[in-house]
């Protein structure tokens, strides 16, 4: 388990330059024996469960390595702990020697390994980013050391005593056994890094690790958000558009609410044409994301733009276990191919992987066919103090999309429930999305050493850390949509029937945004004013520029989509500039209390070029059209948790927070205060855990938010709808009752109300509003569960162990409102997969929605004709929708070599 | 419109069409006009939130997509279906004449109840009393889109300062659109069809005197003469005998301008009057 922020990974290390040493024979041999060598020493893992329950235990191996240097064997000499000796077991088999000699002749050698397993410092923790979860390898205090005097003083390399059994047989090497133990060990210390800040920072923190995020099966990567609490993704459109986002009670359409972050790297983006805080997750690919951490609410001062329901971080990389070089080839439903490609060096820390995947299909219904191409890259470099990790992520799609249907449509027969209109303008919808973002992130972490407890009530630099990132991205993206049909008319043309009427609402979005950020922290040593009082300070700053080109037209598909309006054509270029600091104190051991505060300048430059377009019946000598302006705003807002620990078992944690959402930059007037929606939000709840065995929170919240948004199908993206708030619960269970069962499951539960009356247009000049009407859109019921099951089915066929694994993904969304006194269907989906792992190969057989339920991605109510020779134009919002997929099945052969 | 209107109910209200009693005669411009019929192709019909319908009305609180020939000669209200949309305050609306314009054709579409009425929007039917003559008269009027108007949008919508607002709730009992022909017929000059004259060099071909019908030369004299009400007709200023004045779009001077003046007081002059609740039995 590699990253995750609090389940800490630590690194067992072996010096390569410190010889493994065994106590000689009372029988010294004529020629000279020379120990192994460890030359390859892969990190081990702290037991993410021991982590959390603050376990530490030692465990002794007796470790065979053979003649060429390969571990041959690990036996559990001194358990301490099943799950503390699979972690030793684990890591010491990955390990590679340089082996033993008598004279020049390699032999195979025996040694102890004691492997010792400590806990951090009670001080602080994780951070934000997968690099500061997982605990580096340092070879100054987590590397193997001699623990005897005759370690100490007895170099290893002076070492001509080497116990190496007398012929170079496995039986030899047994039989030499039984003297190792009271040999010299080669001992092995594996500390969890000091942990530098507190990581569950309220009752809404949620941690959804490997084995849980592969358990069930995805079509996606991006699916594995359906793992955490109340957080829902779905298809709407096609693979060459974000997913739309259901977060504990927000629509977040495509990003909105929702602050997205993959290995660091920012992927929201700001003012983009088909959405505040666009965000497209589609180059997710499921095997590398080795860990899901999501924080709903606002608490956390680090939690920046569009944190509004909460904050999303996927952590990348690739366990021991599954690392090589995978192949994986899938076949399935209407026609798609998936490749795979990974490469994760052994050896080399979980976070330094490649992975590669490219996915075609015919896709179901009508005109759903397309392509995507994904390649991640991570490598984690440096040791001591300072180590970098390198990211790139690069990405294109193109997909054509079925758009909505009306419902009545349906009922009529007139379309089916996953056609498209029989017009050139709906079938002319597709989109393209190509994406490139590199990110470089230098970590200084001294390593804290273990009698760091001296240092008590001093400030030093010992256990103080930073992080300086930059990143650069790329995107590009292009949409042809059409919503309602034939209701548009020409603002340029003439508006007559075929010039400047009629001809589709084919809309086109193009979106081009060049960006680059840097971000940076710096988090002190522990502080000890009095005994019952210890904690740190963090100060950080993160920026992004932006360089947004964006147009949005209306073509006629009938003609090469021929252009016939324009309708935006605009140019910003933004800057962001946010800046935190956070206390973290503990007080006593009982509570752990955080306050810290954000505040972000947001600056913006549009230039609007067809804003004052003359209308299309006055002479255009008067002005020329454009609108350029400018506008700066600050958000600020505290962010405070506590966390009250009375029994080892229970926490109960409160948090309170401010955040904000940047405007869409378009809408803003000249020298405006830049109007940020303010989002308050409040989490409450206790938190049990019960070893492995259970993990329980059950919490409440309430968020308030200033200025919300909602879609709007007509002008396809989000307007303003006024102010909301939610008020929720939230349960959520994780349980691995064994080594071979891990579940989850998770109810959140939502009041979304609108608070205030829209703001009035001149079509809308006084909007009905209701005390207590329900935001649409947003399921108030949302049901997850994840269950996975691994076991051996055989232990020995043909010599190789065959393994069994059978996963499991339930979603329900309840009914939905939806504008205009429409309910959505419920929404109830099943996936289940099937695989059996023999030796290098995995066959595996996935189904998604197995219960072949007909339900809609997205549904919406807005006015449409699709039918424009019937004489008559509807003008009344109807039900649309947009099919979801029906059962599909993918079996997939791979390879890991 | 905004997307956020969750909390409205879905609303179908009864609409009913009705006219007005029409056996009073009606005072217009130096006539006297006895109504007969009076047809009106009815539908579609829209009633928007905004106080400007048109343009700004892109997504209607209720709409009605169907037509319906209105007898408006007759007050008693007659059920032609239902007005399905959501509640809300209505500020506005927009209805056509049988005639629907469409965004994709030049060419209004053709509504049953104006297929019924021939393709017309409003038949007119009575008699005129000018100048102790009864002058009978047909009026056939399309209500379509104007070449310089915007496609597809209904031809007749509220005037900003028409006092239309209605809060409509859930239990709405029914709408009357209660059409009125009479004001109609009131701006239609029809005394222009009985003004007496005399051949002169260069004026009309046929002139009436008093129910006589002279054809004229260009030099100004009369070539023959014909008593109409021997024929059990009238004569008509510049037409002649005839049976009955029939206003059409394609007729001469001075029907034309009488049809103009009626197709502008439809399309423009006297709105129906908007009655909520259900019409007592």
């Amino acid at each position: 388990m590699a990253g995750t922020a609090a389940c800490v990974c630590v690194a067992a290390y072996v010096d390569g330059g410190t010889p493994a040493r065994a106590q000689p024979p009372e029988s010294v041999p004529s020629e000279t024996l020379t120990p192994p060598t460890a030359i390859e020493s892969p990190p081990a893992t702290y037991p993410p469960s021991a982590l959390r329950e603050r376990q530490e235990s030692s465990v002794v191996l007796d470790v065979t390595i053979d003649a060429e240097g390969r571990v041959a064997e690990a036996s559990v000499a001194q358990s301490g702990g099943e799950i503390f000796d699979t972690a030793a077991v684990q890591a010491v088999k990955a390990w590679k020697f340089t082996p033993a000699r008598r004279g020049e002749e390699p032999v195979v050698s025996r040694i102890r390994v004691p492997f010792e397993f400590t806990l951090p410092s009670q001080t602080a923790v994780a951070g934000t980013s997968q690099n500061e979860a997982s605990l580096e390898t340092d070879p100054s205090s987590a590397g193997p050391q001699p623990t005897t005097t005759q370690a100490d003083t007895a170099p290893a390399e002076d070492s001509t005593e080497t116990e190496t059994p007398s012929s170079a047989t496995p039986s030899s090497a047994t039989e030499s056994s039984a003297s190792d133990s009271e040999e010299e060990p080669m001992e092995v210390v594996v500390q969890g890094e000091r942990t530098l800040r507190t990581e569950d920072r309220s009752v809404s923190d949620f941690r959804m690790e490997r084995d849980i995020v592969a358990a069930a099966p995805r079509q996606e990567g991006a699916e594995v958000l359906r793992s955490a609490p109340g957080l829902y993704i779905g298809r709407a459109a096609s693979p060459a558009v974000a997913h739309r986002y259901m977060l504990r009670g927000f629509d977040a359409d495509h990003g909105q609410d929702i602050e997205f972050r993959v290995g660091g790297l920012p992927i929201n983006m700001p003012s983009h044409i088909h959405g505040q805080g666009y965000a497209d997750l589609s180059f997710l690919i499921g095997d590398v994301v080795s860990e899901l951490r999501v924080a709903e609410g606002v608490h956390d001062p680090r939690q920046g733009d569009f944190a509004v329901a909460g904050s999303v971080y996927v952590d990348l990389g690739v366990e021991e276990e599954r690392r090589g070089v995978a192949l994986q080839s899938g076949y399935g439903s209407f026609n798609t191919y998936r490749q795979l490609i990974r490469w994760a060096p052994r050896g080399t820390q979980n976070e330094s992987f490649g992975a590669a995947q490219y996915t075609r299909s015919d896709g179901f219904g009508e005109n759903r066919s397309g392509q995507t191409a994904s390649a991640l890259f991570q490598h984690r470099f440096g040791s001591g103090a300072l180590s970098y990790r390198a990211i790139g992520i690069l990405h294109a799609a193109r997909a054509n999309q079925a758009g909505v249907v009306r419902q009545d449509d349906i009922d009529s027969g007139r379309v089916c429930f996953e056609c498209v209109y029989p017009f050139p303008t709906a079938q002319a919808q597709n989109a393209l999305s190509n994406r490139f973002m590199v990110g470089l992130f230098a970590d200084y972490r001294p390593r804290d050493t273990r009698d760091d407890h001296s240092e008590r009530g001093t400030h030093g630099r010992r256990g103080a850390n930073g992080q300086l990132g930059l990143w650069l991205g790329y995107d590009d993206f292009r949409l042809q949509e059409n919503f309602t049909g034939f209701t548009r008319i020409s603002g340029t043309l003439d508006r007559v029937a075929g010039i400047g009427t009629g001809r589709g609402d084919l809309l086109e979005q193009q979106n081009r945004t060049l960006s680059a950020g840097i971000t940076g922290r710096y988090r002190t040593a522990p502080y000890r004013p009095a005994w019952w009082l210890h904690g740190t300070v963090e100060v950080g700053i993160d920026g992004r520029v932006d360089g947004i080109e964006q147009q949005q037209n209306l073509l006629d598909a009938a003609v090469r989509n021929q252009t016939w309006d324009n309708i935006d054509d605009a140019g910003i270029r933004a800057l962001d500039l946010g800046f935190w600091g956070d206390l973290d104190w503990n007080i006593t051991r009982y509570v752990e209390a955080r306050l810290g505060m954000r505040g972000n300048v947001l600056s913006y430059d549009i230039n609007d070029r067809l804003f004052n377009r003359a209308p299309r019946t006055r002479p255009q000598d008067s002005f020329i059209r454009g609108f350029r302006r400018s506008a700066l705003g600050f958000a600020f807002g505290p962010r405070a948790s506590v966390e009250v620990k009375p029994l080892d078992w229970l926490s109960v944690l409160g948090a309170y927070g401010e955040g904000y959402r940047s405007p869409q930059a378009r809408l803003l007037e000249d020298g405006e205060d830049a109007p940020f929606s303010k989002v308050r939000s409040v989490d409450f709840g206790v938190r049990f855990r019960a070893s492995d065995l259970l993990t329980l929170t059950v919490g409440g919240y309430y968020t308030r938010l200033s200025d919300d948004i909602a879609f709007d199908a007509r002008e396809g993206r989000p307007e303003r709808i006024g102010a909301t708030r939610r008020l929720g619960a939230v349960v959520h269970a994780v349980t691995r009752p064994f080594d071979w069962l891990v579940g989850s499951a998770s109810l959140t539960v939502v009041d979304a109300e609108l608070l205030e009356p829209p703001p009035p247009t001149a079509e809308e000049p006084d909007p009905p509003f209701e005390r207590g009407q329900s935001l649409p859109f947003v399921p108030p019921v949302v049901i997850r569960t994840d269950l996975g099951v691994v076991h051996t089915l055989v232990r020995d066929l043909w010599g190789v162990p065959l393994s069994g694994r059978i996963g499991m993904g339930y979603s329900y969304l309840s009914r939905r409102p939806l504008p205009f006194a429409e309910r959505a269907a419920p929404v109830s989906l099943l996936d289940a997969s099937v695989a059996l792992t023999w030796g290098v190969g995995v066959l595996s057989f996935e189904l998604f929605n197995a219960i072949g339920s007909e339900y809609a991605a997205i549904e919406f109510n807005f006015p449409s004709d699709w039918d424009p020779a019937d004489g008559v134009r509807p003008r009344t919002p109807a039900r649309h929708i947009a099919a979801g997929a029906p059962r599909t099945w993918m079996l997939s052969l791979g390879v890991t070599l | 419109m905004s997307c956020i209107e969750a909390q409205q109910d879905s609303v179908q209200i009864p609409l009913f069409v009705a006219g007005r009693d029409v056996s009073a005669p009606v005072e217009a411009q130096s006539a006297t006009v006895r109504i007969e019929r009076a047809d009106v192709a009815f539908g579609t019909l829209f009633l928007c939130a905004g106080a400007t319908a048109g343009d700004l009305c892109d997504a209607a609180r209720f709409q009605w997509l169907d037509s319906a020939v209105v007898n408006a000669a007759d007050p008693n209200p007659t059920r032609v279906g239902e007005l399905r949309g959501v509640t809300g305050v209505v500020r506005s609306y927009m209805y056509d004449l049988g005639l629907s314009s469409q965004l994709t054709q030049r060419d209004p579409f053709v509504l049953d109840a104006a297929r019924e009425l021939e393709g017309f929007s409003v038949v007119l039917e009575g008699r005129a009393d000018i100048e102790a003559r009864e002058i009978p008269f047909r009026a056939t009027i399309p209500i379509q889109q104007g070449d310089n108007a915007e496609l597809g949008v209904p031809v007749v919508r509220s005037n900003v300062d028409d006092e239309f607002r209605r809060d409509v709730q859930a239990d709405e009992s029914g709408l009357v659109v209660r059409f009125d022909p009479a004001p109609w017929v009131q701006r239609a000059p029809l005394s222009q069809l009985v003004e007496d004259g005399s051949c002169s060099e260069g004026g009309p071909r046929v002139v009436c005197a008093q129910n006589m019908e002279q054809q004229c030369d260009r030099q100004g004299d009369v070539t023959s003469s014909q008593d109409c009400a021997a024929a059990g007709q009238v004569c008509l200023a510049g037409i002649g005998c005839a049976d009955e004045a029939l206003i059409a779009p394609d007729a001469d001077e001075p029907l034309a301008t009488i049809f103009r003046s009626l197709r502008n007081a439809i399309e423009a002059g006297a709105r129906p009057a908007f009655e909520w609740g259900a019409p007592s039995p």
